[in-house]
């Protein structure tokens, strides 16, 4: 089944609205912060894709948001009414690879690295996180990716498979470049001291 | 379609991946992977264009669990053809060669945009905003990439892009620098003749190296992102420097990378 008709048919199984990550999706389809009414009339209609890719890039200081799973996006927008292709493409640029990860983990094909090998994998200057003690891994885990991201991070925290009829949860399968940049600064202290 | 696009004849069906650098702290080296991807969309060539990148999301290693085409394009959004494109991206994509079969799909690995031959064009192109009125032919070019001791053929493709723009004979000269090898920016009064100049950073994206570093190296007074910048800057001896932006943003850059598409099927035929 092509991933738009599984994002279509998860949709129509479950009760609206849907939540997703920080962004909340009505019927029709609406498409808001999870914290705003879509009613709100204070809200921005926002169109086009450069504006989106930009609300999504950047908090609302104005700082760029390398990490798209970090809890921060802006509020006081809207989009739609979108088509069901429209809402998906939006999906893409706020969580990549999100409905994808889902569907692949759904059909047990998603298989997640573990962190030594991602790590073996570095070169340069990120060589140096194949040093992580190991006994370090729990405690970045838990300040990056359980309290700084919604994502979940199956490659260190093992998930049940998730209820079909459930949430469209957040999956990360492998350490991300910005978990790997504060790994190594991490690496590099111990390996200082 | 823009004009003199390639006469592309790509099998309906087919994906394209755009595979770019990304970063971790400057939102604008992801931008022209964006800006390239929205474009290539609009052609309606491909039935679905998607963006990855080494630091940013998707990743390389989770893109291809959103591409359900069986042909896929993959496409280096870099300028040298060096560490990534020859050893990063085939590694994390498990690419055995220039066509990886698994299952019933392929990838077919295209070469990065800055190697096509087009790509001198757009490199001067961008000299030649930079120029506005002044007539190229009195003026030098000065290429200036990044470079590498990580792989020895990363500077090559600068290089091969000079030798183009000198051929073309649109300027009277035409020399390379690097920031991090030899032939360093830092000499690059021993590069070209004294003559009026124009710069143009060989980089994909605008960022640190091209508003910042090659300036403050050559001894620019102003630096592209200063208010008062303008074109051109004049040195010692009246010789007057004219600053382009980088080779990657030149507005053909997505047809050079049609091109390279279309240089991949003539080199490997679709069977
Ligand atoms: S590694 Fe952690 S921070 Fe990075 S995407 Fe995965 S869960 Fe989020």
């Amino acid at each position: 089944m092509k991933l738009i008709h599984w994002f279509e048919s998860r949709l129509a199984q479950t009760p609206s609205p849907w939540t997703v990550g920080e962004v909340r999706i009505y019927p029709g389809y609406l498409l808001t912060h999870r914290e705003d009414a879509p009613e709100d009339s204070r809200l921005r209609n926002l169109s086009g894709w450069e504006a989106f890719l930009d609300l999504v890039r950047f908090d609302a200081a104005g700082r760029f948001r390398p990490l798209r799973g970090a809890p921060g996006l802006q509020k006081g927008w809207r989009r739609g009414p979108l088509s069901i292709a429209e809402l998906f493409s939006d999906l893409r640029v706020l969580y990549p690879g999100a409905v994808a990860l889902l569907v692949a983990w759904e059909g047990k094909r998603l298989v997640p690295t573990p962190f030594p090998d991602t790590a073996r994998r570095q070169t340069g200057l990120y060589e140096v996180t194949q040093r992580l003690p190991r006994e370090d891994l729990p405690a970045l885990v838990e300040q990056i990716c359980v309290r700084g991201c919604l994502r979940h991070p199956l490659w260190h925290l093992p998930a049940s498979q998730p209820d079909k009829q459930e949430r469209l949860t957040l999956l990360c399968p492998e350490a991300c470049h910005y978990f790997l940049h504060q790994a190594r600064s991490r690496a590099a202290v111990k390996t200082a001291a | 379609m823009k004009a003199g696009a390639p006469s592309m004849r790509i099998s309906g069906g087919s994906a394209l991946v755009l595979a770019g650098h990304g970063s971790l702290f400057s939102p604008e080296s992801a931008l022209p992977i964006y800006q390239h991807a929205a474009s290539l969309r609009n052609t309606g060539m491909f039935a679905a264009v998607y963006e990855c990148f080494w630091k940013e999301e998707p990743s390389y290693r989770n893109v291809l669990y959103e591409v359900e085409e069986e042909r896929v394009y993959l496409v280096p959004d870099f300028l040298s053809h060096g560490y990534f494109t020859r050893e990063i991206l085939p590694r994390e994509f498990g690419l055995t060669g220039p066509v990886t079969r698994r299952n019933s799909s392929e990838i077919r690995y295209c070469e990065p945009p800055g190697r096509h031959p087009r790509m001198a064009e757009a490199i001067m192109a961008q000299a030649e905003k930079a120029l506005a009125q002044t007539d190229c032919r009195d003026v030098a070019l000065l290429l200036v990439g990044h470079g590498t001791d990580r792989n020895e053929n990363s500077a090559e493709t600068a290089w091969e892009q000079a030798e183009r723009i000198r051929r073309s004979g649109r300027f009277a000269e035409c020399g390379v620098a690097f920031l991090e090898q030899e032939p360093s920016v830092l000499g690059w009064r021993d590069l070209v003749g004294p003559r009026d100049l124009v710069v143009v950073p060989f980089f994909l994206s605008e960022g640190k190296h091209s508003y910042t570093d090659i300036p403050r190296r050559m001894g620019l007074a102003c630096h592209p992102r200063d208010p008062g910048f303008r074109n051109p800057q004049t040195m010692e001896g009246g010789r007057r420097v004219y600053y382009a932006g980088t080779a990657g943003m030149a507005p053909t850059l997505d047809q050079v990378i049609l091109a390279q598409v279309e240089a991949f099927d003539e080199a490997h035929p679709l069977v």
